[in-house]
């Protein structure tokens, strides 16, 4: 449990969530355009949306246990302020955005294929498993500013 | 099972979209509101689990609301939803990025 609990172990499950929720979603979006069956589409979903939770609950841990008060006051008087005021702060935030938008994509794939042509949503909700991904992807750069700061930003 | 599965995605557009706003207007808010970000921080421990918790607590209240009302949804309505809730998320995620690029230089 001390292992699991420790900064680099919270770090990679934030990390590995974020990078299993992203991956999901862009195969969420590979099945959507290519009318893929009801199982897989639904499953891509599910594993998206639990991954981003994931993500979510382990990150809020790390950020709330460590980050205030052992990263912040490094990055702060380090070289690249910047990463926490601009990107940090906008990443926190932009997080809270993810889940409702996954469990709407999630909700969305549950319709039945003739539900789905004849409410003609396919594209929008392609585009809606994209912006998942893409804020995913968003956060994820955001998240490596961040660490480099720390990591080579110190004076 | 879910009877209605058109407006439970309707009912999910609309409330993600009433979440979204939310986090956009009470970080900026609180940012600029001492009072307001240290009521978030005695609220939970953290401003940050605060927002989640009250933005998770929108999202799911108004999930529940939205599908419950006797409201007939139209198929028109469904697409339109899940349209503004793009572009309600587009820009409030620029509109973040923007703040507190303009609050780090000092700009406001």
């Amino acid at each position: 449990m001390e292992i699991l609990l420790s900064k680099p172990v919270l770090i990679g499950m934030h990390l590995g969530f974020g990078i299993i929720g992203i991956d999901a979603f862009l195969w969420l979006l590979g099945e959507l355009k290519y009318k893929g069956r009801k199982k897989p589409l639904l499953i891509t979903a599910v594993v998206g949306t639990l991954s981003f939770i994931g993500s979510w609950l382990v990150g809020g841990f790390y950020y709330v246990k460590f980050y205030g008060t052992l990263v912040k006051p490094v990055i702060k008087g380090g070289l690249a302020p910047w990463a926490h005021n601009i990107m940090m702060e906008t990443k926190e935030h932009i997080f809270l955005f993810i889940i409702p938008l996954a469990l709407t994509a999630l909700f969305a794939v549950l319709l039945k294929e003739d539900e789905f042509e004849s409410l003609n949503i396919r594209k929008v909700v392609m585009l809606l498993a994209a912006t998942v991904a893409a804020i995913g992807l968003v956060i994820g750069a955001m998240g490596f500013m961040v660490s480099a700061a720390a990591r080579w930003g110190v004076q | 099972m879910i009877k209605n599965k058109q407006k439970l995605v309707y009912a999910s557009s609309v409330s993600a979209i009433l979440s979204v706003l939310y986090v956009v207007v009470v970080t900026i808010w609180a940012e600029k509101s001492p009072a307001l970000k240290t009521w978030l921080t005695d609220f939970s421990g953290h401003h940050w689990t605060s927002k989640s918790i009250i933005s998770l607590g929108i999202y799911f209240f108004g999930l529940i609301a939205f599908y419950l009302l006797p409201k007939q949804i139209e198929a028109g309505v469904v697409k339109r939803y899940l349209k503004a809730l793009i572009i309600i998320t587009a820009l409030g995620a620029l509109t973040l990025l923007a703040f507190f690029t303009g609050h780090n230089f000092g700009w406001f």
